[in-house]
């Protein structure tokens, strides 16, 4: 129920105002004087005042910012008998929520109450609002401010976490700047370590060398000295036959026989027919051992190469370049070695051409050295495990298992002479490697020896077998 | 001075032959053997004073056959001709007494020559050493012999001027 303040000091009007409102509900008070006015004001609680410009004490002027300042809570409607322009526009200003001119009627009262009433509504409403509004800037305000803490706090870690992260970065370059170098290191290490298994090799490779190139190199070295003394008589021979000539110029009929037996004395002296006899075989013998001087080193640079200058890999014809080297083989030494072949259709292989013929060579040359007696050996192609494998067997061998653990190191010469020595099948061990493939060597249940060489195949063509 | 003999032992014919020819002006006889087995058939017929052998041979290495020569005929001077030119066999060679000379191969004629001319030198000189001692043994036994005939043949008196005191042969008629 809405509470009313009427103050009026005429008494008149207050009853007339009083019984309207309480007809319409509201509970009202009444002051006759300014004073009592404010008073009641105070206890009454209202919600509505109805306040005159004239009273006896105060001038409604003086009470309006009282009533509408203090609290700002009721409504204020001014009551007036003097209507002027200037007077309604001082109190609205003042905060008076309507102006009456007396005298009006009871719905221009009803009217104007409800409005104040209504208006009061809105303006408390209004009030609540913008406190909650406040409220809402201040939960705003602080919870920006949390945020800012917050956001602060977390930057603070992010910042932690970050230096936390760039220390480990830190010591993660450290680790891997220190792995990079144990890296290098091995890496050097290694490097002397497969110079120094060179070097081991060479090694071996040169004291063997040095014994295999020796030999000739000793006999023709002397023989080179031989032939000195040789043309050395030969020259005395020809220096008496000069010399003769001149003389018997002069003196014709001794001429002939003066000559020959000057001749025949240096021949003589000089031994000079056991020297034409053996100068057939003294250069003979020193183109040979020049050869196999040569033949060494030039073994030695293939085992020394490692391939990789040229080796571009190709499909090559295995069966054909078997077929051919065994011709090759036949045409030199057909009275000490046979080579029967069996070859099986298999797929091209893909290693470098070059390189192959060597491994061939290297892997026949063995059976041609002299042994006094016809060798045969077998050639056998076909495909296993995926791969072409080549077979180089020797059935009449004797080679123990032991001995064959070492086959194909340099110079090893099996104790029954069919392997003597060279680099030829070291070479080859080596250079099957590079093409990708491997040699070994085992030993055939049916008795004889077996050289196995693997090969990778190409993808794209198929060779014939025989 | 009797005939010097040599022999030359390596597996390698070639190299027999370029020894062969390096020797064929010296004054001594020089035999080839290519092989330990040969060695041994030829020195059953010869009498050999030197034997150079090779040391890589197939059948039986250098040294293992210069010691049984050094068994079997022990005056023979051994020398080993190698091209494995390993300091500690030679060393070992050496010392045992099995060689009394390595040489290495290539070989150079002069150094050939001149320890072939040494050696026949010591083995000339140790015959002529041999002939003389022979000799004063002879000489020696005959004396003793003539001692034995007539005792005191040898003895000279003389008295303490030193003149030589001959016995009256008379005396004891």
């Amino acid at each position: 129920m809405s509470r009313c303040l009427i103050i009026d000091d005429d008494t008149l009007f207050r009853k007339m105002a009083s019984d309207i409102l309480t007809a319409h509900g509201f509970l009202v008070f009444e002051a006759a004087t300014g004073q009592e006015g404010l008073d009641s004001f105070s206890t009454a609680d209202a919600d509505i005042v109805l306040l005159d410009l004239v009273l006896p004490d105060i001038s409604g002027y003086d009470l309006l910012p009282k009533l509408a300042g203090t609290g700002g809570t009721a409504g204020v409607i001014v009551t007036t008998s003097h209507f002027s322009l200037d007077s309604a526009l001082q109190v609205l200003r003042d905060g008076a929520g309507d102006y009456l001119p007396k005298p009006f009627s009871e719905e221009t009262l009803l009217m104007s109450v409800e409005r104040v009433l209504k208006r009061q509504v809105l303006e408390r409403e209004n009030r609540e609002l913008s406190a909650q509004n406040a409220r809402a800037i201040e939960d705003l305000k602080s919870s920006r401010e949390e945020l800012f803490n917050w956001s602060r706090q977390l930057e603070q870690i992010v910042d932690e976490r970050t230096r936390a992260l760039k220390q480990v970065n830190r010591a993660r370059q450290i680790v891997c700047r220190d792995l990079e170098q144990s890296h290098r290191q091995l890496k050097q290490a290694q490097a002397i370590l497969v110079g120094r298994e060179k070097m081991a090799a060479l090694g071996l490779l040169a004291a063997g060398v040095a014994h295999e190139i020796n030999n000739p190199l000793s006999f023709v070295n002397a023989n080179l000295d031989s032939l000195k003394q040789y043309v050395r008589s030969l020259r005395r021979l020809c220096g008496v036959m000069i010399h003769a000539q001149a003389r018997a110029g002069r003196d014709r009929s001794n001429r002939v026989e003066h000559i020959l037996k000057e001749a025949g004395r240096v021949i003589d002296e000089e031994k000079l027919r056991e020297v034409l006899d053996d100068l057939g075989p003294l250069f003979d013998e020193m183109a040979n051992g020049l050869t196999r001087i040569t033949g060494i080193v030039e073994q030695l640079r293939s085992f020394a190469e490692d391939g990789s200058e040229d080796g571009s890999c190709e499909s090559v014809d295995l069966n054909a370049e078997v077929s051919r080297l065994v011709d090759l083989v036949h045409g030199a030494s057909a009275e000490k070695l046979q080579v029967l072949c069996r070859l099986s259709p298999i797929p091209y292989v893909n290693v470098p051409v070059r390189n192959l013929r060597q491994v061939l060579l290297n892997l026949l040359t063995p059976g041609a050295q002299e042994t006094g007696e016809l060798r045969q050996l077998i050639l056998r192609t076909g495909r296993q495990n995926g791969h072409v494998v080549l077979d180089l067997l020797d059935p009449s061998s004797r080679m123990s298992e032991e001995e064959l653990g070492r086959l194909f190191e340099p110079f090893f010469e099996s104790r029954d002479d069919r392997q003597l020595g060279g680099l030829g099948l070291s070479a080859a061990y080596g250079l099957a490697q590079t093409m990708g493939g491997s040699l070994r060597a085992f030993l055939q249940p049916e008795g004889g020896v077996c050289i196995q060489l693997v090969l990778p195949v190409s993808e794209t063509k198929t060779s014939e077998g025989e | 001075m009797t005939q010097q003999n040599v022999l030359f032992v390596d597996d390698e014919a070639n190299v027999l032959n370029a020894l062969r020819r390096s020797l064929r002006r010296e004054e001594f006889q020089v035999y080839l053997a290519q092989g330990p087995e040969e060695a041994m058939d030829l020195l059953k017929d010869k009498d050999i004073d030197v034997i150079v052998s090779d040391h890589m041979m197939p059948s039986m290495d250098g040294l293992t056959f210069l010691k049984m020569v050094k068994n079997l005929y022990p005056r023979i001077v051994r020398i080993l001709l190698t091209g494995h030119a390993d300091l500690q066999m030679a060393i070992q060679a050496i010392n045992e007494g099995e060689v009394s000379r390595f040489l290495t191969k290539p070989w150079n004629d002069l150094e050939l020559k001149m320890t072939l001319k040494h050696i026949f030198d010591y083995i000339e000189l140790r015959r002529e050493n041999q002939i003389l001692l022979d000799t004063v043994q002879k000489q020696q036994s005959l004396i003793e012999r003539m001692e034995e005939d007539h005792p005191g043949i040898f003895k000279v008196n003389r008295d303490s001027t030193g003149t030589i005191v001959l016995d009256d042969p008379f005396e004891d008629v």
